[in-house]
């Protein structure tokens, strides 16, 4: 079974190759005998942009409010009140992961917030030393929302709130975790300023309606694909479920949240979904839309009933995941490399098939060969 | 001792001094017999003489291109951790001291008198400049050492560990890396692209002192050399660029150096298309001695082989950036920027001038594991910007 996936995985790669040596040098034709309004899908798009970074905005804000809260007051309530809010943010999160590009590319929007595994002793490090620049490639393991997961997460309760309180670096580390919302809040303050309903950033993304390189649609595909790629099926799956290393040795310290441990699998759930909503354009029009007027097809069936088949069986296999993800990827690795595979699935469909039928190019893998 | 920015601004320093002569000493002249003869741009690059004899000639830049290649197979071997280069290897292939080359393409390397050392930031003097060549060797002998210090099997680079890095989101990447971050293989090949071939191509071929000679007379028809002095030039900047006669985008000749770079910012500038042309057009010009069709290219050229040197150092930055949390693709991206950066200085009447080069690599940052975002597009920015490549800068 590991070889089958291994086998899939060379394939789907060699398909990526192919397609990206390919188009090199014939761009692909533009389908203008299609009657279809991209305008009209940029403009879903944009909505559920907008939305996701206003949702994203307030719930930062919600989280710099109850880290002050906590600050002046580190007790129980404060403390599972902090919780309860960086478990929200987090979840929404997933679904702004999807635009990395414009501004939020501007601001390393992911990077910033949502690197793991993070890397303790660094985090240990900056709060005993100070002077840190969060902004410094060197902090990425030691930033965002992964690293608020450690501070709050990493030990049980008493001993949490005896580290923020009689701690000797007590002050240090809540000036730590004050600095790592003001960094979120900093960037998705200028995020959320640049893109809001009515900006000219929004109304310049619906108007640059073409599919070449630089279009709307293909900055916003390139990016959300390489997410779902990237982020959703390497990070929160394949890394942990050993499905990416040479051995296939499962690396459960890899999964999102590891600190919280218990909703690993509830985040890449919201994600999918999040995903399925992009492609479905919300409740306006959507990805689908344009695949079924464009007629395309996949193995003998429409290509847009392959993708939704494909979401289906994903959505099927993740409700049977079994919690905390850290531990199935090393009790039961089996169904995590299962899932990982028909993630893959969907890689295929949108980074190959669907990509060709719009004729929009992958651009997001350096093709300069080294 | 370890890379810095010092270092890299003194590898264009002197390239910089040219720069402002040029200005007044490399106006076109106009020749005596330049006629308005038609000119018609052939599909790919080949010239022949009345007999049907092919004009066409660039065996030593043939060489100098197969050396990098040979001399960046060698340096790309250290990415394997426990694969070491030989002491005097790189420098003594560098000068071609006494090398044995593979010589793939059987271009008589192995005893030639041709070497990239010489040609090292020497135009438009003529003179390679010492300590530019001499930056060049410390980094290679940095490399050298660095190299011998990993161990098979345990790839252990990382902030203030010089050694191979590998990819976290790409294991299959790895990189010898210095303790910040710095990667010798880009920076000696992207550097010697362009303090030899960029130089070489802008500056010396395509400068008058080369390109205003003889177009009459045949140099040696006996000896097999059927050209003429000026198509010869011509030739030789063009074989700086692409050893491909059939060169194309996304065809031959695009999978290094130049070539492959111009190739690279085909889709978004077109570049392989222009320089391409411009080549074969100028060409066609000379055949005819149609002088006034030739300059036209030869601005072309200069202007667009300067773009690809900006282009892509915004190219790399914006990887780079993409790449942030990577620090194995990110340093890797940085050291290829920084290069190209380096390599601005030795265009003709270049946009960016010493200084300019030295505040950039200090907005950058000596040590590559402490850049930030907002410096790298900070810089982004200025280039594009002096490039007139504001439109595109996010999409290179």
């Amino acid at each position: 079974m590991n070889k089958g996936i291994l086998l899939s995985v060379f394939v789907a790669l060699f398909a990526c190759l192919f397609i990206v040596s390919c188009s090199k040098d014939d761009d692909p034709a533009p389908d203008t005998d299609v009657n279809f309004d991209r305008q009209a899908l940029l403009s879903s798009v944009a909505d559920l942009i907008t939305t996701a970074y206003a949702t994203h905005n307030a719930n930062i804000n919600d989280l710099d409010a109850t880290v002050s809260t906590f600050a002046n007051q580190p007790n129980v309530t404060t403390l599972n009140a902090l919780k309860t809010t960086w478990r929200q943010t987090l979840l929404d999160w997933q679904a702004v992961a999807p635009y990395e590009f414009g501004e939020a590319v501007n601001q390393s929007f992911e990077i910033t917030h949502n690197t793991y595994p993070v890397d303790a002793s660094l985090i240990l490090d900056n709060i005993v030393n100070g002077g840190y620049n969060l902004d410094a490639a060197s902090n990425n393991d030691a930033i965002g929302l992964q690293a608020m997961d450690y501070l709050l997460h990493a030990n049980d309760e008493t001993t949490t709130l005896q580290l923020f309180t009689a701690d000797s670096n007590a002050q240090r580390r809540v000036q730590y975790l004050v600095d790592l919302v003001a960094q979120l809040k900093e960037r998705s303050d200028v995020l959320t300023s640049v893109w809001q309903a009515g900006s000219s950033e929004v109304s310049d993304f619906i108007s640059n309606d073409g599919t070449s390189v630089g279009s709307s649609l293909g900055s916003f595909l390139n990016a959300t694909i390489k997410s779902f790629e990237g982020s959703t099926r390497s990070n929160k799956l394949g890394l942990p479920a050993g499905a990416l290393t040479f051995s296939m040795t499962p690396l459960p310290g890899h999964v999102e949240a590891f600190y919280e441990n218990t909703h690993s699998i509830e985040y890449l759930k919201a994600s999918v979904n999040a995903f399925k909503n992009i492609y479905l354009g919300g409740s306006g029009i959507g990805l689908d839309d344009y695949l079924v007027a464009l007629n395309a097809q996949h193995n003998g069936i429409p290509l847009n009933q392959a993708i939704q088949d494909q979401f289906a069986r994903i959505d099927a296999d993740l409700a049977q995941l079994q919690a905390p993800l850290s531990d199935l990827v090393v009790n039961d690795q089996q169904t995590a490399l299962d899932v990982y595979a028909e993630l893959q699935e969907l890689v295929v469909l949108f980074k190959v098939d669907m990509m060709s039928a719009l004729g929009v190019l992958v651009t997001y893998q350096d093709n300069d060969g080294d | 001792m370890p890379v810095n920015f010092k270092i890299l601004s003194l590898l264009c320093a002197t390239a910089l001094t040219f720069a402002s002569c040029d200005k007044e000493c490399d106006e076109p002249a106009p020749m005596p017999s330049g006629g308005g003869n038609a000119v018609t741009t052939p599909p790919t690059y080949s010239f022949t003489d009345g007999s049907g004899n092919s004009t066409v000639s660039f065996n030593g830049q043939a060489q100098r291109l197969e050396m990098l290649s040979e001399m960046t197979a060698l340096m790309k071997s250290t990415n394997t951790s426990g694969t070491s280069i030989d002491g005097q290897a790189l420098r003594d292939m560098y000068a071609n001291n006494g090398i044995t080359w593979i010589d793939g393409p059987a271009l008589g390397m192995t005893g030639s008198s041709k070497q990239l050392k010489s040609k090292t930031a020497a135009a438009p003097s003529g003179i390679a400049d010492p300590a530019i060549q001499a930056q060049f060797e410390l980094l290679m002998d940095e490399m050298t050492a660095l190299s011998a210090t990993t161990q098979s099997g345990s790839p252990n680079g990382g902030q203030g560990q010089g050694g191979v890095v590998v990819s976290t989101t790409d294991p299959s990447k790895m990189y010898l890396q210095n303790e910040n971050g710095m990667e010798y293989t880009q920076l000696i090949e992207k550097g010697l692209m362009g303090a030899v071939f960029y130089n070489q191509i802008v500056q010396n071929y395509l400068g008058n002192a080369e390109l205003n000679v003889d177009n009459t007379t045949p140099v040696d028809p006996a000896g097999g050399k059927y050209y003429t002095e000026m198509e010869h030039a011509w030739d030789e900047a063009y074989g700086y660029f692409t050893t491909a006669t059939d060169y194309a985008p996304g065809g031959n000749g695009t999978n290094r150096f130049w070539g492959n770079y111009a190739n690279g910012r085909e889709t978004l500038m077109g570049s392989a298309t222009k320089i391409a042309t411009a080549f074969r057009r100028g060409r066609a010009a000379i055949a005819v001695n149609n002088i006034a069709v030739r300059d036209a290219q030869r601005v072309k050229l200069r202007d667009e082989l300067q773009k690809v040197v900006a282009g892509t150092a915004i190219h790399y930055l914006n990887g780079s950036v993409a790449d942030f949390g990577d620090d194995a693709l990110r340093n890797h991206q940085l050291s290829e920027a920084i290069a190209f950066i380096g390599g601005l200085p030795y265009g003709y009447q270049s946009i960016a001038d010493q200084s300019q080069v030295a505040q950039w690599l200090i907005a950058i940052g000596d040590d590559l594991y402490n850049v930030t975002v907002a410096d790298l597009l900070a810089v982004r920015d200025e280039i594009a910007a002096l490039a007139d490549l504001e439109s595109i800068k996010e999409q290179l």
